[in-house]
Formats: C-alpha cells, sequence, structure tokens
C-alpha cells in the first residue's frame, strides 16, 4: 500500500508541484490550504507524512499546527497522530532574520524534519523517506 | 536662532574642541609673556615692575587651570545632560574664557606702560577668537568689553586716577601727556574693533551657515541611503519567495518527476531556464545581504569561532564548482582548529571566505589553480587565497569593494554576477575589526589577505556595515 502524505501550504503551486514529485514516487498525496484544513484532513486522510509550512496566511499558523498535533494531553484529539512525523517547510534559514538550527530547535518546534525553501526535489523525496524510516523502525 | 538637534550637538563638540585649543595657546601666551618681560628688560632696558606683571602670568596660569577644569569636567563631551544645556554651559564657558583674557591683557597692559605698549593689538587676535566661538551677538559684547577696558585703562592713567607705570625710565606719561593723542588712540582702538568684530563675525556666520547646510545635506544623503537600502532588501525579499517556487518547479520538470516524457529539446531550454533561475536567485540573495549589511548589522554578540573549522566548511561546499571547471585548490592551514579561533559572527564570515573562494574559482582559468592558506600571526588570524585567474586590471583595484562594480574584463569572463560579492565581503570583514587587502596582475592571478583579529572582544564596529 502506497503511503500517505499531507501537505498542507497555502501556495497552490508548490503544494502541485510537491504533489507531482511525490507521485512519481508512488506517494498518495492530499493536502489542505490552510491550518484549519489541515487538522481536519489529519483525521480523515490520516496521513503517514506530514508537510507543513511555516508560514501561511498568519506567519503562526504552521506553529500552532504542529504544537496541536504535538499535544502532550492524553485526551487530545489527536493523540492518535502524535507520532507522525511533521516535515516544516520554510524559507527561514541561516540568511533570514529569524533563527533556529534544526538541530537545536526541534525542542522550540515540535517537527521532526526541516525542508528550506528554495526546495528541491531530491531533497523533498529523501526527507520524506527519512521520516518514514523512522517511523517503520 | 533654532538650530537642529545634530548640528547642536557637533556644534558643541567643535566648541569644545576650539575651547581645549584656547587653553593650549593660553600656556604659549603665558611663556611668550614671561620671554618678553625678560626681553624688555635684559636687551632693552626697559623699566619694567616685573613682580605685578609675574603676578599677573601667574593669575593667568591659575585662571587657565580653572577653565581646563571647567571645559573638562562641567562640560563632559559624552555626558548625560540634554544638549541644550550642554550648549548652554559652553557658551557660558568661551564668554569667560573671552572675558578673562581681555582682563589679564588690560591688566598687563597697565603694569607694562599702558598706551605706551603697542601689545595692545593683541585685543585684535581675541575678537577674532571671540568671532570664531561665539554667536555674532556675543562676540560685538565682547568688543564693546574690549573698548571699555582699553579706552577706561588709558583714560584713567591719563588722568591719574590709576597709576601709570611708564615704560621709560624718568620721563613720566610722555605720550599720554597729550589729550589728542589720547583720544586718538582710543577713536583707533574702537574703530579697528568695531570693524574688525563685523568682518569677522559676518565671515564666520557665512561659514557656519554653509557647514550647516553640507551637515544637513549629508544627512539627508544617509537617511536616503538608508532608505534605499530598505527598499532594496524589502524587493529582494518579494523577489525571494516566487523565485524559489519558480526554480522548485523547473527542478521538478528537469529532475524528471513529471508523469511526461520531455524531449530533448525541451529539456535543454528547461535547463537554460533552470539556469537563469538559479543566478537570478542568486543575486536576489546577494541584494538581501547586501541591504541587510548595510541597513545594521545589529549589535551581536560575537562567539569564538574556529576559522579553520569554517574554511574547511566553505571550500567544501565550493568543490563541486571548482571541479567543475578542473579547478584544483590546495588549502595549508597552520594550526589546530582550536588555534585558529576568532571573535565574530559564523555566519557573516562564513559567508565571507565563501565570497572570497568563489570569486578565485569563478574567475580563474580552465585548469587553474586555487592556493589558500590560514595561520596565526600574533593577534591577527591571516587568510589568503590565491588563484591563477584573469587578474584585476591595476585602475579597477580601488573599486573593487564598491559595490555593483565589475573590471571589463570580469564581464567578459563570466556574464553573470553584479559586484556585490566582495563589497558585503569588505563590509564584514571591517565589522569585525579586521582588514582586506588586495593584490593582482592582470593574466596571472589574484591574491586577496584577509586579517581578523583574534581578540575582538564583545561588540562588532558599528561603523562596520556603514
Amino acid at each position: 500500500m502506497s503511503k500517505k502524505v499531507l501537505i498542507i501550504d497555502d501556495d497552490p503551486d508548490i503544494v502541485e508541484t510537491m504533489k507531482m514529485v511525490l507521485e512519481s514516487k508512488d506517494y498518495t498525496v492530499e493536502s489542505a490550504v490552510n491550518g484549519t484544513e489541515g487538522l481536519a484532513k489529519v483525521k480523515t486522510f490520516n496521513p503517514d507524512v506530514i508537510i507543513l509550512d511555516v508560514m501561511m496566511d498568519s506567519v503562526t499558523e504552521g506553529f500552532q499546527v504542529s504544537y496541536k498535533l504535538r499535544s502532550v494531553e492524553p485526551n487530545s484529539e489527536y493523540a492518535k497522530w502524535a507520532k507522525t512525523p511533521i516535515i516544516m517547510v520554510s524559507a527561514i534559514n541561516t540568511t533570514s532574520h529569524f533563527k533556529y538550527s534544526p538541530q537545536t530547535d526541534s525542542d522550540f518546534l515540535p517537527v521532526d524534519e526541516f525542508l528550506n525553501k528554495p526546495i528541491e526535489p531530491e531533497a523533498l523525496i529523501s526527507t520524506v523517506e527519512k521520516c518514514l524510516a523512522k517511523t517503520a523502525k | 536662532m533654532q538650530e537642529k538637534p545634530k548640528s547642536l550637538e557637533i556644534r558643541v563638540f567643535e566648541l569644545i574642541g576650539r575651547l581645549r585649543w584656547l587653553n593650549g595657546l593660553r600656556w604659549i601666551a603665558i611663556a611668550m609673556i614671561a620671554a618678553v618681560i625678560e626681553i624688555a628688560v635684559n636687551f632693552f632696558g626697559l623699566n619694567i615692575c616685573r613682580t605685578p606683571l609675574y603676578a599677573s602670568a601667574a593669575a593667568l596660569t591659575a585662571g587657565n587651570l580653572i577653565l581646563i577644569f571647567m571645559v573638562e569636567k562641567v562640560v563632559p563631551v559624552n555626558g548625560k545632560q540634554n544638549l541644550e544645556y550642554r550648549y548652554r554651559m559652553t557658551t557660558i564657558i568661551a564668554n569667560s574664557q573671552i572675558a578673562f583674557d581681555l582682563f589679564m591683557l588690560t591688566i598687563l597692559l597697565h603694569y607694562a606702560g599702558g598706551i605706551q605698549n603697542t601689545f595692545s593689538f593683541y585685543y585684535i587676535f581675541h575678537i577674532v577668537i571671540a568671532s570664531m566661538l561665539l554667536e555674532p551677538l556675543h562676540c560685538f559684547c565682547q568688543a564693546a568689553l574690549a573698548c571699555l577696558l582699553y579706552s577706561g585703562l588709558v583714560t584713567f592713567e591719563h588722568f591719574g586716577i590709576v597709576d601709570h607705570y611708564s615704560l621709560y625710565a624718568g620721563a613720566s606719561m610722555p605720550y599720554a601727556a597729550e589729550k589728542v593723542n589720547l583720544i586718538g588712540s582710543i577713536v583707533a582702538f574702537v574703530s579697528t574693533i568695531v570693524f574688525m568684530c563685523y568682518m569677522a563675525t559676518s565671515i564666520s556666520m557665512k561659514l557656519r551657515a554653509k557647514e550647516n547646510l553640507l551637515l544637513e545635506t549629508n544627512l539627508k544623503l544617509v537617511e536616503m541611503d538608508a532608505k534605499k537600502s530598505e527598499f532594496v532588501m524589502i524587493v529582494a525579499h518579494e523577489l525571494k519567495s516566487p523565485l524559489g517556487t519558480i526554480q522548485f518547479m523547473i527542478k521538478s520538470l528537469t529532475g524528471g518527476f513529471a508523469k511526461a516524457n520531455i524531449d530533448e529539446k525541451t529539456k535543454e531550454v528547461l535547463a537554460k531556464v533552470e539556469n537563469r533561475a538559479e543566478n537570478l536567485l542568486h543575486f536576489v540573495n546577494e541584494l538581501l545581504d547586501l541591504s541587510k549589511i548595510k541597513t545594521g548589522f545589529g549589535s551581536k554578540e560575537f562567539k569564538n569561532i574556529s576559522i579553520a573549522e569554517k574554511l574547511k566548511k566553505s571550500i567544501a561546499a565550493l568543490e563541486p564548482q571548482a571541479n567543475a571547471s578542473g579547478i584544483t585548490v590546495k588549502t595549508d592551514i597552520h594550526g589546530t582548529d582550536e588555534e585558529l579561533c576568532a571573535m565574530g559572527d559564523p555566519e557573516y564570515l562564513e559567508n565571507a571566505l565563501m565570497n572570497v573562494i568563489s570569486n578565485a574559482i569563478k574567475y580563474n582559468v580552465k585548469d587553474g589553480k586555487v592556493d589558500i592558506s590560514l595561520y596565526r600571526n600574533d593577534e591577527n588570524i591571516i587568510f589568503t587565497c590565491k588563484d591563477t585567474g584573469i587578474g584585476i586590471p591595476p585602475g579597477d583595484i580601488p573599486k573593487i569593494f564598491d559595490e555593483f562594480h565589475r573590471t571589463s574584463i570580469s564581464k567578459k569572463h563570466t556574464a553573470n554576477g553584479a559586484g556585490i560579492g566582495m563589497s558585503i565581503t569588505k563590509k564584514i570583514v571591517e565589522y569585525h575589526r579586521g582588514t582586506i587587502t588586495v593584490d593582482s596582475t592582470v593574466g596571472q592571478g589574484t591574491k586577496f589577505i584577509v586579517s581578523l583579529p583574534v581578540n575582538n572582544i564583545g561588540k562588532a564596529n558599528p561603523e562596520g556595515g556603514k
């Protein structure tokens, strides 16, 4: 059975291209254009990996989604997906104003991997594979 | 006159500088007084009573010490008091300095012949100095004081209200006995002083107005440049995101992720599009770096960074680029990673190293060489990068660190590049209080030498990025 990837990103062009790249590797892809829709899709689609854009309409939307999914409350409605890997896509890198490093700041942002913009298709696939390999263990 | 705060600040600063200069001049004057007294007595045999004159010189010395104290302590240059207050204080001190000098000159003249003494010309000096230091009204007041003092002195001496100490033994008041001489002296003195004061103040007023104009223009230019950098930053930021998306899309096509097969011709065109997008993105990133550096590095805390480690990382990152052109990169690092450390900002320093090395690769000939060395020399880390590239024409060397400057031969060599990299590098190096020098021969190659101080403790050089 092919693995399921959920893309939560407000840029339809990026979503479409990611979809094309991932589908070429036989992933089943669904997408959502904002945080609310994304959270709803998590429940219905039950993805194996979530790709989350850090900055959507509001700057903190991506953060909030990741916090909701990683909520430590045992009766959280998303408890089932607490271990589903999240890849955060961001333009935050060494040259931007914001600073965090994937090595040290995954405490701050409860996600598994970071994917820097501009996205490299190869990097996208390898990151997804890496996340899936981790959960398979 | 309502002056802008910035110009007022500069005025206070300037005034304090001139007051210090005046304090220094006063020491010379005191030495001269002593010399003149001795020469007048010993060589010309003038009838001078030395005691009151030396007493006056002593008073002048004491006065100067007090005035120095006032300049240094009462009006601290970087004090916390507000500007208006400081300006008022410096003006008061400047006025008292001039008035003090006028009094002392009058006293000295009094004990040394009064009207007979030709050193009365020295009042003119003081008025010229007053016109430099003071506002016109104050300067005229000082001129009036000078007139009053001198006229008073000669008049009182003439009528015997105060004693007259004649310079010539036995002959009492040889000139001043004549009323016409007294009146003549006063008229000549007053007219000279008033006219002098008028000329000097009008000239210094004009100069000051011009200075203010220049200052204002300069401030405006600085402000405009900052606005421009900010604008560039916003534009670059806006360009970056869609460009990244475009690049991702093209790469997805050229990388063979599309469902349909793409024919060779289309692939070729797509590769060109990809290349163009890549260059454009690189340019936008450089623009962003430059504008960020120009709008202020901020005052980042420096960390201890291993330059050796950063260098190795940069070289590794640029290896594919070098391999593609068959360029051999030779690295010579003297010392361990721990030894070759300096205080600085890790990202900026890496950026600077990358810029220098990538230029050495980019502007090299096919199968050329790049020799990189890193060593510690006393208190500095020295990084050199020598290439066998196209070189820089001598006329271009002073300009290579200017923004958007590209040499004619570099344009011929590579179409890509906007001439930003070296400008960024220099700003980064200066931000770290380091230096960058270049040595180049056309057709033979270029050598860049970057020197970074090791003990760059604490904060960055705030002027560095300007």
